[in-house]
């Protein structure tokens, strides 16, 4: 009796021990394992973000006032500037991006304002509100997550000079054309500015994606600049990179 | 030491080894995306007559010509394998390009790690060619310069050549 109870209080605290490195390795993989991939019920979870009852994107684009006639005409023209006096709400739905180099079908919300929580841990993109409208002239800046939740810009780094992009808005499709990119330090807020790292006005219609290097360890920021090469009005078809994805709804551009 | 203690030793060992192994592996994979590249794939310049002189700088050339100048320059240096933006922008004033014309992207990322492309470009008026090597291939565009007179946008590598 007494010997048994000697047995148990010897390997009591060793097997504690070790179930609490057991606990510790169950808890890390779970946690990689929810970290790393996305939710599976992906497209909604956008819309939610943006307090629609309808799941359905294209419904919120409907719902908002298209530009016509001369207005319209304007949103092409090089003087064109969107001076940013009345910025969508939060966590509204103000175009879509696709962008063949960085997936195979890929097509990703964007949402007003960059919040990690209500945002960006969606799986969506989010636009910075204090930069440049989509597709008008200036620096219009969005970002999204490299390699967690998603990790929709997860190949932001295979970008090559003259890779095609699309920003869709309520206006239409905006195809702007990869340019070069820089590795910043996350201080280095000057690229976000009008013109990037300078205190210029931007003229031109530049197209900033920014996300997290290198991946997993995310201690700097990945640029890729875009400039803007042309304007497809809705009311004509769409580009033919982004015709066989209209119908599809946008997801969070898992591709790895 | 009891038969339970044993398996409850050897299941967490395996956990915890296993879990450390996947950061491990992670951590590891990261800071290096990619190793300095070796070998490029170069594309094969449009076959000339067999005879015809290699291009040579102009202050004022055609966008095919820019290029094909551009390509001839830039894709010995690739051939090399360099990931060197600096070595391309010597090989452009090399070439008599004048400096001032000449942008590259950094080659090292703030925190070190070799970046993953890099961008290069020279300046005609209001065009540019950009060279873009990495991922072991080159490749070039014809693109308009900014309306602030350059190629590349945001900070670049500060100009040595």
């Amino acid at each position: 009796m007494s010997g048994r109870r000697r047995a148990r209080s010897r390997t009591h605290p060793i097997t504690v021990g070790f179930e609490v490195l057991l606990t510790v390795g169950v808890l890390t993989c779970g946690y990689l394992g929810w970290k790393l991939t996305p939710d599976p019920p992906a497209p909604p979870v956008q819309v939610e973000a943006a307090g629609l009852a309808s799941d359905d994107w294209e419904a919120e684009f409907a719902s908002l006032s298209r530009r016509t006639g001369p207005e319209l005409e304007r949103i092409a023209d090089e003087e064109y500037r969107n001076l940013n006096t009345d910025p969508a709400d939060i966590g509204t739905v103000v175009g879509v991006l696709y962008a063949p180099r960085l997936g195979d079908q890929f097509k990703v919300t964007i949402l007003e304002g960059t919040n990690k929580d209500d945002i960006l841990d969606t799986g969506a993109a989010g636009r910075y509100q204090q930069t440049a409208q989509l597709g008008g002239a200036g620096n219009a800046v969005i970002t999204a997550h490299r390699s967690a939740y998603g990790s929709p810009f997860w190949n932001l780094a295979e970008l090559r000079v003259g890779d095609p992009i699309y920003v869709e808005t309520v206006d239409g499709w905006y195809e702007y054309r990869y340019r070069n990119s820089a590795y910043v330090d996350p201080s280095q807020i000057s690229v976000l500015n009008d013109w990037p790292d300078t205190e210029n006005i931007g003229f031109d219609h530049l197209l900033t994606l920014i996300s997290c290097n290198p991946r997993y360890v995310a201690s700097e920021r990945l640029v890729a600049y875009a400039l803007l090469e042309s304007f497809t009005p809705r009311s004509e078809p769409a580009p033919a990179d982004v015709a066989p994805l209209l119908d599809i709804e946008p997801d969070r551009g898992v591709h790895w | 030491m009891t038969g339970k203690g044993t398996v409850a030793i050897a299941a967490a060992a395996a956990a915890s080894i296993g879990a450390a192994a996947i950061l491990w592996a992670l951590v590891l994979s990261a800071p290096a995306p990619e190793p300095p590249q070796v070998v490029l794939i170069v594309p094969t310049l449009e076959p000339d007559a067999p005879a015809a002189p290699p291009p040579v700088y102009a202050a004022e050339m055609t966008d095919s010509g820019a290029r094909r100048f551009f390509d001839h320059v830039a894709t010995q240096v690739a051939a090399t394998g360099s990931m060197d933006g600096g070595a391309y922008a010597a090989a452009f004033v090399a070439a008599g390009v004048p400096g001032e014309l000449v942008e590259a992207s950094e080659s090292v990322t703030t925190d070190g790690y070799a970046a993953e492309t890099v961008q290069f470009s020279v300046r005609w008026a209001d065009r540019c060619v950009i060279g873009d090597v990495g991922h072991g291939t080159y490749t070039s565009q014809v693109e308009p310069a900014f309306h602030w007179g350059t190629c590349l946008a945001g900070n670049t590598r500060p100009r040595t050549w």
